[in-house]
């Protein structure tokens, strides 16, 4: 039963891997590189040795956090995608606190710097969701450009007040050693962190929390017929808001991760490279399903590190990856409207359903 | 006139045209029902295409062709997207956007690696207007595309004002039923109207890279697109408020560029910022005006307590110009800031959005 279920979205995203394959072979082939040069130099590049391995798995979270806070958005019907400049928000909260955390213990200034992360994001959300609630902007539009104001703010910061007093160079002073989450010390080089532990706690607390309380029924409800909702006592408007929150919340915390958990102990101006928009195609690639999006957050992870590597070892544009990425997401889309053409056309036709295709992304089961 | 001078008109002029075509396009397409989100992906796009055709063939007219064909191809990915699989617009906005970046960053790389540099598009003198003082050298002494992009849209307002197939158009993003039940054909008037976006987002993003600095950069269109689908809901979905919220946003962005070069604040901002809000108030106040009984009893809404605060710290800073200067990010974040308030502030709308926007057109639901 579980399989029959999964087997459709499951042949979905092995279609589209393979599709995204092919034209990245074909890219390849154009511009004078053998596909299987690149393939080999691919996997060494990404799961080869323990180190690139690790390196993938870590990259991985951030990428999670932001399509989590996606799904929840868009659960309550709330399209934002305002996600690179929440991680950016989060990110530079978390580097301003943890800054000045240097003297408290690892454990408890590891948090402090995740929960940083978390209000950070979650107060530039903040934005986005009062602009949405009371002032009627549609929230795509305030969150695009809330974006571009979050990427010179970053600009700024690393140039200005936090900018280290060690280089010239615009970024900030190197974290304290004891704010750095912790990584596996099996692995050379260290780049495996602790927080892959993020990757299943994180979905499974999605999947309960949108499927299994009166809270997340709440937040489907608002999304799904606003006044449904409203007949059953719950404010749309109040549920779109705490979605927008709480996926500001991920997103921010994916910043935290990005910079504590990553490779470099500072934040410079380009951090989030692009990990806002990536979140967002993984959540897609896995049909918004936040158990499936680990996979898919992997995938998209390997995409990134896989291209910096084709860069190092054959001379290949790292922007491969982002044609990759850019591709699977039309190639998903049409393929869950090939998929819907034909439950459609299986049994009985659902009009209603069929004309509430606005909320396509949004209402799918857990 | 000290910084607000004849060239400073000239700098905004340049700065409002491609934004300002662009946005005729988005304000087309919407008013078609079809929400192009991905307006930023077309645009580079189009300023990548334009740019590919100058370098293999040297000619600007082919560029702009280019530049154009580029935009429409993008747009038609847009159209088969929304309109014939119709996916939720926004997501598949986004795919594009992202696609736009990925695909134009990878081939400039890969292809086109020793940049040129070509000149700009030339100016054109009109004999006799371009002797008028100010207005003359501002709006007369400009280059082609500016001049085209002027007759485009008196084209368009006429052809949305008073003719058939504007009616018609406007009728498919109200009411595709009832637009369907007269015999128009939506699927047909939501192509050509994306297809007509498009083109104007590939000619303005042309315009960027070869008719104004005269080579690619990566992400060169820098939230342009997004200005422009900002301007289309600022303006109320109307031509004249699409002008309006041109002109505010390319004010701010040249007065930008121009303090980023002087540093100090000087003071004739400050009295041109004071003039605007108290424009503003009024203008609102104006407007809500007619038959309100909250005007009658004179009480003052919120946005003017804060407004008439704002004019008050305005004016203590002409008295005593202090000497703020503000980092380069900040100013260039400063553009997007404005475009946030005007939406803002401009809440609950005077006009509605076309009531069809976002919702994919389905027979069966006639």
């Amino acid at each position: 039963m579980l399989m029959r279920q999964h087997l459709p979205r499951v042949l979905v995203t092995v279609g589209v891997i393979v599709i995204a394959a092919l034209i990245a072979s074909l890219i390849l082939l154009a511009s004078g590189v053998a596909p299987v040069d690149a393939l080999s130099a691919f996997w060494e590049g990404t799961f080869g040795n323990g180190t690139n391995a690790g390196t993938t798995l870590t990259q991985a979270v951030p990428l999670l956090l932001v399509a989590l806070g996606w799904i929840v958005a868009t659960r309550a019907g709330r399209l934002h995608v305002g996600y690179p400049g929440q991680v950016i928000a989060g990110g530079a909260t978390a580097t301003a606190i943890g800054l000045n955390c240097g003297g408290l213990p690892g454990a408890l200034a590891v948090l402090v710097t995740a929960l940083a992360g978390i209000a950070g994001g979650a107060l530039w959300a903040g934005l986005t969701a009062w602009l949405w609630a009371s002032r009627g902007v549609l929230e795509i539009i305030s969150s695009l450009l809330l974006n571009l104001v979050a990427i010179q703010v970053a600009a700024w910061l690393v140039r200005g007040p936090l900018q280290g007093t060690a280089s010239q160079e615009p970024q900030t002073a190197n974290f304290p050693p004891s704010t750095i989450w912790p990584s596996v010390p099996a692995i050379p080089g260290q780049t495996l962190s602790f927080d892959v532990v993020l990757l299943p706690i994180c979905a499974v607390i999605v999947v309960l929390l949108l499927s299994r309380t009166v809270f997340g029924f709440g937040l489907r409800a608002s999304g799904g017929n606003g006044e449904a909702a409203r007949w059953l006592g719950i404010d749309p408007k109040r549920g779109g808001v705490v979605a927008i929150l709480i996926s500001g919340g991920f997103a921010g915390l994916a910043g935290a991760a990005l910079l504590f958990a990553g490779t470099a102990p500072w934040m410079s101006d380009g951090f989030e490279a692009g990990v806002g928009f990536n979140g967002i195609a993984v959540a897609l690639l896995a049909g918004n399903s936040p158990v499936f999006a680990i996979l898919t957050a992997v995938v998209f992870s390997a995409l990134n590190v896989g291209g910096t590597a084709l860069q190092a070892t054959l001379d290949v544009p790292s922007s491969l990856a982002e044609v990759l990425q850019g591709a699977v997401i039309v190639l998903v889309l049409l393929a869950a409207v090939l998929a819907r053409r034909r439950r459609e056309q299986a049994p009985a036709p659902q009009p209603a359903a069929a004309a509430k295709s606005l909320a396509l992304v949004g209402t799918e089961e857990v | 006139m000290g910084i607000f001078d004849v060239a400073f008109l000239v700098s905004a002029v340049t700065i409002a045209a491609p934004i300002l075509l662009a946005a005729t396009g988005e304000l087309v397409s919407e008013r078609a029902g079809v929400l192009n989100v991905g307006l930023e992906g077309v645009m580079l796009t189009g300023a990548f295409g334009g740019y590919l055709v100058m370098w293999e063939t040297g000619s600007l007219v082919l560029g702009f062709v280019g530049g154009m064909i580029a935009g429409l191809l993008f747009a038609a990915v847009m159209a088969l997207l929304s309109i014939e699989a119709k996916v939720d617009q926004i997501v598949s906005g986004i795919a594009l956007t992202l696609l736009g970046y990925g695909l134009t960053a990878f081939l400039n790389e890969r292809f086109l690696v020793p940049a040129r540099t070509f000149d700009p598009l030339p100016r054109l003198e009109i004999p006799v207007l371009s002797d008028i003082p100010v207005i003359g050298p501002a709006m007369f002494d400009q280059d082609a595309f500016i001049y085209a992009t002027a007759i485009l849209i008196i084209l368009v307002a006429f052809a949305l004002g008073r003719t058939t197939w504007g009616i018609n158009l406007k009728a498919v993003g109200e009411s595709p039923v009832s637009a369907d039940a007269a015999g128009v054909g939506i699927r047909a008037m939501r192509w050509a109207a994306v297809l007509f976006s498009g083109l104007c987002a590939g000619a303005a993003g042309a315009y960027l890279s070869i008719g104004d600095v005269g080579v690619f950069r990566e992400g060169m269109s820098g939230g342009r697109g997004y200005l422009a689908i900002a301007a289309v809901l600022f303006g109320g979905w109307r031509l004249a408020g699409l002008g309006i919220a041109a002109t505010i946003f390319a004010v701010a962005d040249a007065t930008q560029l121009r303090l980023q070069a002087i540093g100090v604040i000087p003071r004739e901002v400050w009295v041109a910022v004071m003039i605007l809000v108290v424009l503003v108030m009024v203008l609102g106040r104006m407007r809500r005006g007619a038959g309100a009984a909250r005007l009658a009893s004179g009480r003052l809404t919120g946005i003017e307590v804060a407004g008439l605060a704002s004019v008050a710290i305005l004016l203590a800073l002409v008295i005593v110009p202090p000497s703020i200067t503000l980092p380069v990010p900040l100013w260039l974040a400063m553009p997007y800031l404005l475009a946030l308030v005007a939406l803002g502030t401009e809440g609950k709308r005077r006009h509605k959005a076309p009531t069809a926007l976002a919702v994919p057109y389905l027979r069966s639901e006639v």
